[in-house]
């Protein structure tokens, strides 16, 4: 066999270059500003320039290109439309704040400035993890991301909790990925493909797939809940979200759930929800408990916590559960994973930002902030305090923020699906939510000061991006339509 | 049986051999072969599936999946290293100060 005849050699035109090029940018963004980083004084001022420099760059890339017409690279390994595009663009936007949050953390925790070129390496995988349909491929996008963020996360080297905080992530992640792959071989055993469409086609065409078939998809799918830290896959959430940086958490907690659910979306809609296939509806049920269990465990275990970081990552598990509702919703209609897309694209942004204002108030090293530091912080420093408060109650889903919108909207389509018990608990579970985020803010503007106060740290990158994730996330609670309607279009 | 079936055999018992290596061994530096080996499994069962369904787009996937592979452990070596300096060991019960 001649390797030539199977894979003939394509040369690409001026369209498959215009659709790359962000990923270049990006990537030699990265490696230039590891370069320039190597500066003694100026370094991390010159890396951090650098790749936010790369990351806008890449931004007005994608922009301009985002109605040329499809073009899918290597037999449709790497697909750019209109949809995949908007995705990027939304991750670049979340990479921006996360290097705008960095600047002076990067000081603060002496995060060394390879810091900015790790988050560029994270931002190229993310974006050929949502262009891709192609099982293999997928597990690779995800290496490039997960790799980054593994060295992330462990970057406080003088903390002992980001060392283990790294450890953890790294063992556990990398069962996940061999999951993934091994899972992926045996569905390329069953179905002869990687391809997800090809797969969705072949199973309409044989309803009664081989029983490898299945064993792969629990695997495949195990992976995936994983990475976007349902329960019971949950164990590492908590601990690397206190390990890591406070800024690189605003930034995992941000794009590695919005790149996890979305290719978890393009997965089970093309090899679980076929219609007419035996079996699958053992999968379904699968999704469904891990959906209602990560709700409940999320909600209840974050009442008990006195940790804001830590409470915050239970609070992102539940919120994990929520946005499981909208697997089922995606296959109603001409829905499609919009609300999914929508409710992560809000989350995100107000994740970005209260991670930024808590580490406003972190000292070096230090573990987590107890709400007892809290105390008396929203009248000694109003506007930082008003800013977490905001954020909060978007998380909360409290109206007039964004978290509202988006929340709505994944319920009312989880109520067409016919879901109606799951969406039951989702609002139950919800209204617990409301209770510790709260309490919070009780914390930050109602108690008086006891104890060991905390030092306003006065990082201008944090401060900025808090304001930037506040206009944002009151910017679309008030006037979504615009955005709504944009999504509706784009993933038609 | 025949020797694709064998060889899948053979690839699932590395496996899970992998998976009780990650899941049971204190010993970070066996966690980390325990990785390797699982990604080997993966590779196995991928170039034979390929082979007996007459087609070449697993066994060119490998390539890739070994430099990954590669990465992924150099990674997880410096995370050792990492480790050491902070603990004074690399066992997995020495680092256990994140809980609640």
């Amino acid at each position: 066999m001649n390797l030539l005849d199977l894979f003939p050699i394509q040369a690409l035109g001026s369209l498959e270059y215009l659709n790359l090029l962000p990923l270049f940018t990006l990537s030699f963004g990265a490696i230039g500003s590891i370069l320039v980083g190597t500066h003694k004084e100026k370094g991390h001022t010159w890396a951090f320039s650098l790749s936010l420099l790369s990351v806008l760059i890449a931004f007005f890339q994608v922009k301009g290109a985002l109605f040329s017409s499809d073009v899918s690279i290597l037999q449709e390994t790497l697909i750019f439309s209109p949809f995949t595009k908007t995705l990027s663009l939304m991750i670049l936007v979340f990479s921006s704040v996360a290097l705008i949050v960095t600047r002076g953390q990067d000081k603060k925790e002496g995060l060394l400035s390879e810091v900015y070129g790790l988050i560029l390496f994270a931002t190229t995988g993310m974006i050929l993890m949502l262009s891709t349909q192609h099982l293999v491929f997928m597990f690779i996008a995800l290496e490039i991301m997960s790799l980054a963020i593994y060295v992330l996360v462990a970057m406080r080297r003088t903390s002992s909790y980001s060392a283990e905080a790294g450890l953890k992530y790294f063992i556990l992640g990398g069962l996940a990925s061999a999951f993934f792959l091994y899972g992926s071989s045996l569905i390329f055993g069953a179905t002869g493909s990687f391809e997800l469409g090809a797969i969705s086609n072949f199973l309409s065409a044989h309803p009664n797939p081989s029983f490898i078939y299945f064993v792969g998809l629990g695997l495949v799918l195990t992976a995936m809940l994983f990475k976007v830290g349902a329960v019971p896959f949950h164990g590492w959430v908590p601990d690397v979200y206190q390990g890591a940086a406070t800024n690189i958490t605003g930034f995992m907690g941000a794009s590695v759930k919005f790149t996890a659910f979305m290719a978890l979306a393009k997965i089970s809609q093309n090899l679980v929800f076929v219609d007419g296939v035996n079996n699958l509806q053992w999968f379904k049920s699968y999704i469904w408990v891990v959906a209602a269990a990560s709700m409940i465990y999320g909600n209840f275990v974050a009442i008990s916590q006195n940790e804001i970081k830590r409470m915050l990552s239970f609070s992102t598990i539940a919120h994990t559960g929520y946005l499981l509702l909208g697997l089922y919703a995606m296959n109603i209609g001409d829905h499609s994973s919009r609300d999914m897309i929508v409710y992560l694209f809000f989350y995100a942004l107000s994740n970005l930002g209260a991670f930024a204002v808590i580490s406003q108030f972190e000292e070096k090293n230090q573990k987590d902030l107890t709400l007892d530091q809290l105390a008396g912080i929203g009248m000694k420093h109003p506007f930082l305090g008003g800013l977490f408060t905001l954020f909060l109650l978007s998380m909360a889903g409290i109206p007039l923020t964004s978290g509202f919108i988006g929340k709505y909207g994944l319920f009312s389509s989880a109520v067409n699906a016919g879901e109606v018990p799951l969406v039951i608990l989702a609002v139950l579970t919800s209204v617990v939510s409301v209770f510790y985020y709260l309490r919070v803010i009780i914390f930050m503007f109602m108690k008086e000061p006891t104890g060991e106060a905390v030092t306003y740290q006065g990082l201008k990158g944090a401060g900025f991006a808090a304001i930037i994730s506040a206009a944002a996330t009151l910017q679309f609670g008030l006037f979504p339509k615009a955005v709504l309607s944009f999504v509706k279009m784009i993933s038609k | 049986m025949t020797n694709d079936v064998l060889i899948q055999v053979l690839a699932a018992f590395l496996f899970t051999i992998g998976m009780l290596v990650v899941l049971l061994r204190r010993d970070t530096i066996m966690v980390l072969m325990g990785i390797e080996l699982l990604l080997n499994a993966a590779n196995i069962s991928l170039v034979a599936f390929s082979k007996s369904g007459g087609m070449i787009d697993g066994q060119l996937q490998v390539f890739f999946v070994i430099t990954v592979a590669a990465a992924e452990s150099a990674i997880g070596l410096s995370i050792l290293v990492n480790l050491y300096r902070n603990f004074g060991s690399i066992q997995t019960q020495s680092a256990t100060t994140l809980k609640g």
